[in-house]
């Protein structure tokens, strides 16, 4: 006992005072009304003052901004209590107020400090003071905390833009096995199913209304092979609605890069679709509606023949009866019907030729073509006596689909024709101007019938529109703005000065074949 | 999987009513008031047993402050102080700034935290020492990413009111030991009541 | 002589008996209640001479029944024992009319106190 007793003697008197010199921590010994009693080498090196010039000053005289109350009251309380009260560098800083001139700690002006208040000296009421430098440890917590702003924000962004994918984006989730494990509310909307309707569901059950067999093996096919595929999808809503979706499967595959299942965007391209048909049956009755033209013009076009081979038979049954018929006469007379029997086939042969959409992009000498034009509708024009004039200054060749360019090119002259059955106009014309530009060609048909009126010439190429109180099925213009920039990838313009009409059609010198 | 018998706890509770009585007054003292005492409530829970207590205390805004202890019988006190006490402490305190507050919020922890475990300390015959405390002020609904409480298993939870009714401030106080040290409180407690009987 | 031990811990009253049969010896009569309400009806039967008295219980705690107890008994002397060490609650008691105030947990050495106090 006692033996240890002196061992401990020894290690207070040597050991215990260098080790409080060279710590790296300030030590402090105060006594309850604050007056200082020790100051360690640590403290006088970081501080600047000198332990004699302190001794029995308050601490809060030499450090001005040291709370006395608080301090006292932590003083007093470890005294009580004998056991340490605490300042933490996270609420209170610091409390001696040391300067740093650090550039890796910036954030700090003052080193931050843990102080641990130990009951030293019950009777004399004294406590030691351990300071210790929190700086590193603040500027950490500080970053971390900045971070974790940061991560919230992204984080929230996150959540922001996943619902507006989930509310914009056509997605179904499908897990390894095909059942779907996530569906966005934009499809569902569409879908007019709940999510916990569809969720666990098989893909290729729920989707089997409109899917056929070959398709679904197709797809079963295509995700196996793990790479972006596209397909066409038909889908019934809960109500019944057709749904049309430009599908693309892509494997979904999880940080370590293990596929989980599959991701499917869809485009909902129904609108497109429904166009599309409405287009095919605008084009299929506007087809009929140009055979009913062709027939009539068919008809304008025999009408002169026709009476021609009736006049030639009249004219041999009147000599028979007169006995005047000759074997000349007759054999004539055969002649001039085989003739014009030929020019009725003829006819016939042309229509046909021309009125049956071309499969190939052929060479089209533009001269040639409005030749024809006006020779199918060359009678209608000599009944309404109107002129015909064509400029061109030399031969344009292009290379196109020959016969939709020809019926458009008839469709704007029967317009013009159309248009001047009711007109009074007394010089009755069509001019037709061909041009070579640089990068296209122009046609150029003006008619005088009279114009069109401002307020409508917006709407001529409407579908459905039509100036006609008869006949008319509305889908004429319509049809060849399509044809002209759909087809043969032009441009028609309709435009309307004093008495006059022009329709301008611009045409590239050649084209590539889109089938 | 641990718990305690009726005796054990009753020798824990009464441990516990002195320890707590002295850390009360120590507290009473320190804001020159006076406290009305409540008998310890003593239970051994897993730990999502007791993260469930806490979510029970969701309704108002908590600060929340923690002080670990180590030695023989080691582990960790948790204070819980609602707003509105925070706010009175602060008055009666008079304390200008919200650092000033938390301060005294980590004070009233850390005298709590002492004075009982060290009473408690003296009773069972061993020693403490304490780490600086540390305050969160954590809505509650997080709770259960506080870090800490993930490292025990079951907890030995003591939780008492601590109320100063003339002030209008009362906090609760959990002591929580896990796995090692509940062992060791054991026999401890068994020593004692071998002693008594 | 007659004691009543009232403490809602069972150990804390058989502790307290053991520090107090050191110095009185097991002949003594000593009664135990577990609350306020016990410790009443027992005093009315036994009129104890001595009563030590816990202040945190349940149902009826010390400070409602030191006066109770001191109003069936004046001669009785009322020690209160107890965890609660603040001043105020100290002044309390005693204004109440008990004789000691001491700091649980009693052991043979305090006890000895007691008794040489009264």
């Amino acid at each position: 006992m006692a033996q240890e007793q002196t061992q401990h003697n020894l290690r207070t008197l040597t050991v215990d005072e260098k080790i409080v010199a060279n710590i790296d921590n300030g030590i402090l010994v105060l006594d309850d009304s604050l007056c200082i009693h020790h100051y360690n080498k640590w403290l006088e090196l970081h501080t600047g003052k000198k332990e004699k010039d302190l001794l029995t000053l308050k601490i809060s005289d030499v450090f001005a901004n040291i709370n006395t109350k608080t301090l006292t009251r932590k003083i007093k309380t470890a005294l009580r209590i004998q056991t340490p009260t605490f300042y933490t560098a996270n609420t209170s800083k610091y409390l001696i107020p040391i300067k740093l001139n650090q550039i890796k700690n910036a954030k700090f002006e003052y080193m931050q400090q843990d102080v641990s208040i130990i009951p030293f000296d019950l009777e004399k009421s004294l406590v030691a003071l351990i300071i210790t430098d929190q700086t590193n440890m603040a500027q950490t917590n500080a970053l971390l905390h900045s971070h974790i702003e940061e991560i919230k924000e992204l984080n929230q962004e996150l959540i922001k833009e996943r619902d507006t994918i989930d509310k914009k984006i056509l997605y179904i989730r499908l897990n390894l096995q095909a059942e779907i494990s996530d569906i966005s509310h934009a499809l569902l909307n569409l879908l007019e199913y709940e999510k916990e309707e569809l969720l666990g569901l098989d893909f290729f059950n729920f989707e089997r209304h409109l899917m056929s067999a070959t398709l679904k093996e197709k797809i079963k096919e295509a995700l196996k092979k793990k790479e972006p595929t596209n397909f066409e999808e038909r889908t019934l809503s809960l109500s019944g609605e057709v749904l049309y979706f430009q599908s693309t499967f892509v494997a979904e595959f999880n940080a370590k890069g293990v596929q989980i299942g599959f991701i499917i965007f869809r485009e909902n391209i129904t609108n497109a679709k429904i166009l599309a048909k409405t287009q095919e049956k605008m084009l299929a009755s506007s087809r009929s509606a140009a055979m009913g033209e062709m027939i009539a013009m068919i008809a304008h076009q025999w009408r002169q023949p026709l009476s021609l081979i009736n006049t030639v038979i009249a004219t041999m049954k009147v000599k028979r009866e007169l006995n005047l018929l000759t074997k000349e006469i007759t054999d004539n007379s055969y002649e001039k019907i085989q003739n014009t029997v030929k020019y009725l086939s003829e006819t016939i042969d042309d229509f046909r030729d021309y009125f049956k959409p071309n499969k190939e992009i052929s060479r089209v000498e533009l001269n040639t073509l409005f030749e024809k034009s006006i020779f199918f509708i060359k009678s209608e024009m000599d009944v309404h006596s109107i002129k015909y004039s064509l400029k061109a200054s030399e031969s344009v060749e292009i290379e196109t689909y020959k016969n939709e360019l020809l019926q458009t090119i008839i469709n704007i002259m029967k317009n013009s024709i159309d248009a001047f059955e009711e007109s009074d106009e007394r010089e009755k014309k069509i001019c037709v101007t061909l041009e070579r530009l640089s990068t296209h060609v122009s046609i150029e048909i003006v008619d005088n019938a009279g114009g069109i009126k401002k307020d409508i010439i917006t709407k001529v190429f409407e579908p459905y529109f039509s100036t006609k109180s008869k006949n008319g099925t509305g889908l004429g213009l319509y049809m060849s703005q399509t044809i002209i920039t759909e087809h043969l990838l032009g441009s028609i313009t309709l435009t309307s000065e004093n008495n006059q009409t022009k329709v301008l059609i611009e045409l590239p010198y050649k084209i590539r074949s889109q089938k | 999987m641990y718990s305690l018998t009726e005796d054990e706890k009753d020798v824990l509770q009464e441990l516990m009513n002195v320890a707590y009585g002295n850390a009360t007054a120590v507290v009473a003292d320190m804001l020159d008031a006076f406290a009305s005492l409540s008998i310890p409530n003593i239970q051994v829970l897993p730990t999502h047993e007791l993260l469930a207590t806490f979510e029970s205390m969701k309704a108002e805004s908590y600060f929340f402050s923690t002080q670990a202890f180590s030695g023989e019988f080691n582990g960790e006190s948790a204070f819980f102080i609602n707003d509105i006490s925070a706010q009175n402490l602060a008055k009666h305190l008079e304390l200008e700034t919200a650092d000033d507050l938390d301060d005294a919020i980590l004070e009233l922890t850390n005298v709590l935290t002492s004075s009982l475990t060290t009473k408690l300390s003296q009773e069972l015959d061993t020693e403490v020492s304490f780490s600086l405390p540390s305050i969160t002020k954590v809505p509650l609904q997080d709770i259960q990413e506080v870090e800490t409480f993930q490292n025990y298993s079951q907890v030995i939870v003591i939780d008492t009111d601590l109320n100063f009714e003339d002030q209008k401030i009362n906090g609760k106080i959990f002591i929580l030991t896990k796995d090692a040290s509940i062992q060791w409180l054991k026999n401890k407690l068994n020593t004692i009541l071998e002693l008594l009987l | 002589m007659t004691y009543l031990v009232v403490d809602d811990s069972k150990l804390a009253r058989l502790s307290l008996i053991k520090s107090l049969k050191t110095h009185v010896g097991d002949d003594e009569n000593i009664h135990q209640a577990s609350n306020g309400l016990e410790a009443v009806s027992l005093m009315e039967n036994k009129k104890a001479d001595i009563v030590f008295l816990d202040l945190t219980m349940p149902e009826m705690d010390g400070y409602e029944a030191l006066p109770k107890l001191l109003e069936i008994n004046n001669k009785a002397k009322v020690i209160v024992v107890s965890a609660d060490v603040q001043t105020k609650a100290k002044e309390r008691v005693i204004s109440l009319g008990a004789q000691l105030h001491m700091q649980k947990p009693i052991n043979a050495d305090k006890m000895q106190e007691i008794l040489e106090i009264i």
